[in-house]
């Protein structure tokens, strides 16, 4: 059995096809909730967890405000929305002001998993061109969690990355094939 | 904070809560949990807290989809009572009355909660950034009308946007929590992603409330990601953009 309770990836630009890509490759009992913030645009609210429900062997959902992880689900941040972590294992919502002009915020959502989680959790940042996630992802390793940057010259875009880098030492750096086979070993 | 401001905190999301007064506080550059009881026996003091502890809304029309969709469940409407229990910044109302303005309803009776004198202030001087006012373009251009955005809107000298004068026209505004004795009943009731920073019972007792203060086949507009969780009997017109009919 695994330790963790869940994993939680954040990315931007270029993460989209990566997640995609690694959603069709993870084994179809996988058994955590995977929580995933991408920077996307925010008027348009359908398709993108269309198309990674189609990838995958999971269900994905663009959850509602206090909805319940669950084991074995994809939750995608809604467009215009920050998604936060709760204690008692819900997620809310919320249109808070924008952070890094971003919202959703990955920092948002993997500090709040941090606080909610501490070290049963995964903490996966990816390609971007801002440095959203590198904040959040401090605050999981400070708690013990487990941490994988992507490696910054496999990245699309590697700014993400690299200040992810500047912030943590992560537990590992890895390629986007590395962090697939990383989750498929998880249980 | 409850006691000295009216507004039900208590019931208010605990991680929402903790992030928000925190934010408050940085931004009041008050330190500890003394500088705010300090702050709570000032009267300026606690009107700038309430401004602050309102998650504002994003932009004008957010959401097209939605003001779509309530365009559509209007049509045909000659008058209308109104009610906004708790206005942010003017995006909200503005959006309604250019979307009443937009579809010709002419008799619209509007009445709009605000916590703070701040917030009032606020939406009857809105000015909008260059940068907002392209958000809250692309977002009207949504709505598929033949109106023109400066049929409603006039550009300053300095590049800035504000909204036509005449608008608020007619609108009542009420200072205070919007939970109160009063007996009002409305043809609509606008409440859109504020349940987001609520616990679940307050969630419950404002839906409840809310709908109470509908008319019969009044309706009950929330935020996309809002779900309806209290026992109330309200039925899903547009399911996918929250809004509810009595």
């Amino acid at each position: 059995m695994s330790n963790y309770k869940a994993v939680v990836i954040g990315g931007s630009a270029g993460s989209f096809a990566l997640v995609l890509k690694m959603l069709s490759k993870l084994r179809p009992d996988f058994g955590l909730p995977i929580i995933i913030c991408m920077h996307r645009l925010k008027h348009i609210r359908s398709g993108l967890a269309e198309n990674l429900a189609m990838k995958s062997s999971m269900k994905v959902v663009e959850p509602m405000d206090k909805e319940r992880i669950e084991a074995g689900k994809i939750y995608l941040a809604p467009a215009n929305y920050h998604m936060f972590i709760e204690f008692d294992g819900t997620i809310s919502l919320s249109t808070e002001e924008m952070s890094l002009q971003c919202r959703p915020a990955i920092d948002y959502t993997l500090s709040s998993a941090a606080i909610a989680y501490r070290e049963k959790m995964v903490g996966i940042i990816l390609t971007g061109a801002n440095e959203d996630g590198a904040k959040g992802l401090k605050d999981v390793a400070d708690k013990k969690g487990f941490t994988i940057v992507q490696d910054p010259a496999t990245a699309e875009v590697p700014t993400m990355p690299r200040a992810a880098l500047k912030l943590v030492k992560p537990d590992m750096v890895l390629s986007p094939e590395g962090i697939l086979d990383f989750l498929n070993n998880l249980q | 904070m409850t006691e000295k401001i009216g507004v039900e905190y208590t019931g208010f999301g605990i991680s929402f809560f903790r992030r928000r007064l925190a934010l408050v506080m940085d931004r009041m550059h008050m330190h500890s949990i003394q500088d705010l009881y300090k702050a709570l026996e000032d009267e300026d003091k606690v009107d700038e807290i309430t401004f602050n502890m309102v998650v504002p809304a994003t932009e004008m029309f957010r959401d097209p989809a939605f003001w779509r969709a309530l365009r559509k469940r209007l049509t045909g409407k000659t008058s209308l009572s109104v009610w906004f229990p708790n206005l942010t910044n003017g995006y909200e109302i503005f959006s309604f009355v250019v979307l009443t303005r937009m579809m010709g309803i002419e008799n619209v009776k509007i009445v709009g909660n605000v916590s703070s004198k701040r917030t009032l202030d606020e939406i009857k001087s809105l000015v909008i950034s260059a940068k907002n006012d392209e958000v809250n373009r692309s977002n009207f251009e949504r709505l598929e009308s033949n109106c023109s955005y400066e049929d409603y809107f006039e550009i300053m000298e300095d590049g800035r946007t504000k909204p036509k004068s005449v608008l608020l026209d007619g609108v009542e505004f009420r200072k205070g929590w919007f939970i109160t004795n009063s007996k009002d009943t409305y043809d609509l009731v606008i409440f859109r992603n504020a349940l987001l920073d609520f616990s679940y019972s307050l969630h419950e007792k404002v839906v409840t409330y809310l709908a109470d203060s509908l008319n019969p086949g009044g309706m009950l507009a929330l935020g996309i990601k809002e779900p309806l969780i209290a026992a109330v009997d309200l039925k899903a017109v547009e399911p996918d953009e929250s809004i509810y009919l009595k």
